[in-house]
């Protein structure tokens, strides 16, 4: 009886110290320029490998299924696509010859580059398996250069930032999960804010998860649509990325600061691919 | 500890398939919750002691895939199997409809420990829209889930150890 009593003990016990343990996790803020600690490293590492697998698998298969029933589709596609080069070339050449114009502009006035980004392509192979938190995986991780904190961003805009590491995965915070904030600049007022990640209704055919920018004050007059970028100020992301469009404005005669929603220029939910940016330099 | 084992790989496989094949199904806003119903399942049908333990260890591999705070759903499963377990004598869960209303309920208790602890981290306004739009909708979507894991469980653990719990 006694016995039974003292093993009863030591598991409450335990429970609690395990119950305590995962509080102080909660409530622990792991510093930005800090790695993840080595458990979530290596469940990562582990992770990552089964995640990869199933994406490669899902993607040939998915592929061969296209490829099987759109081949029809591909002889007018291709005529399409001639001509999307043909024309596309044709701007090449005038942004080749802007690009020679404005350095030679810079040569003249004395100015450095403006950005120099390093980047690294990577190929999203998981998202989060709950709905309340907005995070995804991709297969880059330590031993390609990926640091914590680097911006994730994609053809279309800002996607997020690395939040853990693994040896070839990483795990990225989406703009519109909960928790992530971004100092935000609104084109062409030059109003700053900060931007967190909301829901704004539940859609059941389509992800609406949308960012909101608190705290712009009163003075600056924001118009529906205006672009949203990055204002560079925060130390993570660089200035200039684009993030988003003003959707919906929130004024309150009661207060002195205004809130816009905004909805990401890129669709997070569908991206199959991202661009990680390890280096950068904002003059 | 053959428990504790069997439910970690179970937890980490659906996991997998939520986060590679099933990552937008049904829809990106609602998902299937698997894990969750694993724990329920636990504290419906295991003493005290088996199911608060594997209930942390999937708790904490929840976090290590779906959140950025460590222990956010470690805290939460455990505080629900504690509830479940204190009053697991005084609840009828003999028929499947009767799991099923409790899945719901304590769902939604889930939802409310969920805002907790987001109060604790300080970031309760990302949260409280979520938990307003999404708690009704994401409870029924638990518990037409739990109406085929709840008794997919049962059979495994038949299977697998020769006792059947579910019905």
């Amino acid at each position: 009886m006694r016995s039974q009593s003292k093993s009863w003990s030591i598991a409450l016990i335990s429970l609690g110290l395990l119950f305590c343990l995962s509080i102080y996790f909660l409530s622990v803020d792991v510093p930005q320029d800090k790695d993840s600690a080595w458990y979530e490293r290596a469940f990562f590492s582990m992770a990552g490998k089964f995640q990869s697998g199933a994406r490669t698998v899902s993607d040939k298969v998915v592929g061969t299924v296209d490829a099987y029933f759109f081949l029809v589709a591909v002889k007018k596609e291709n005529r399409d696509l001639k001509n999307q080069i043909h024309q596309l070339e044709q701007k090449n050449l005038l942004f080749k010859e802007l690009l020679r114009q404005n350095k030679v502009l810079r040569e003249l006035h004395g100015l450095q580059e403006k950005v120099a980004w390093t980047t690294l392509t990577a190929r999203v192979i998981g998202h989060s398996p709950r709905a309340e938190f907005r995070l995804m995986t991709i297969d880059r991780g330590e031993t390609h250069g990926v640091r914590r904190g680097m911006p994730i961003i994609s053809s279309k805009g800002l996607v997020g930032q690395v939040y853990r590491i693994g040896d070839r995965s990483s795990q990225v915070l989406l703009l519109t999960d909960p928790t992530s904030a971004i100092d935000v600049r609104i084109e062409p007022s030059g109003a700053r804010g900060l931007m967190m990640g909301r829901v704004k209704s539940l859609t059941i055919d389509r992800s609406y998860y949308v960012s909101a920018i608190e705290f712009i004050l009163k003075k600056y007059l924001i118009k529906m649509g205006a672009d949203v970028v990055t204002s560079g100020l925060d130390g993570v992301f660089p200035e200039g990325i684009p993030v988003g469009f003003v959707s919906q404005i929130t004024q309150d005669d009661d207060q002195v600061v205004q809130e816009a929603e905004v909805i990401p220029a890129a669709d997070l939910m569908t991206l199959r691919e991202v661009i990680v940016v390890t280096a950068w330099k904002n003059q | 500890m053959r428990i504790f084992f069997t439910f970690l790989f179970l937890g980490s496989v659906f996991h997998l398939l939520q986060t590679t094949w099933l990552q937008l199904w049904p829809s990106p806003s609602l998902r299937i919750e698997f894990v969750w119903i694993c724990v329920l399942y636990l504290g419906f049908f295991h003493n005290f002691m088996k199911s608060s333990f594997t209930a942390v260890g999937l708790g904490f591999i929840t976090d290590l895939f779906s959140s950025p705070f460590l222990g956010f759903y470690a805290s939460s499963y455990l505080l629900i199997i504690i509830f479940l377990r204190i009053f697991i004598a005084h609840i009828f869960i003999e028929t499947l409809w009767s799991k099923l209303l409790w899945v719901g309920v304590l769902s939604l208790a889930a939802f409310f420990i969920e805002w907790l602890l987001f109060l604790l981290v300080g970031r309760e306004q990302g949260i409280q829209n979520f938990i307003l739009t999404h708690a009704i909708p994401q409870t029924l979507m638990n518990t037409a889930c739990a109406m085929i894991v709840l008794p997919f469980l049962g059979r495994l653990e038949k299977i697998l150890y020769r006792e059947l719990y579910v019905n």
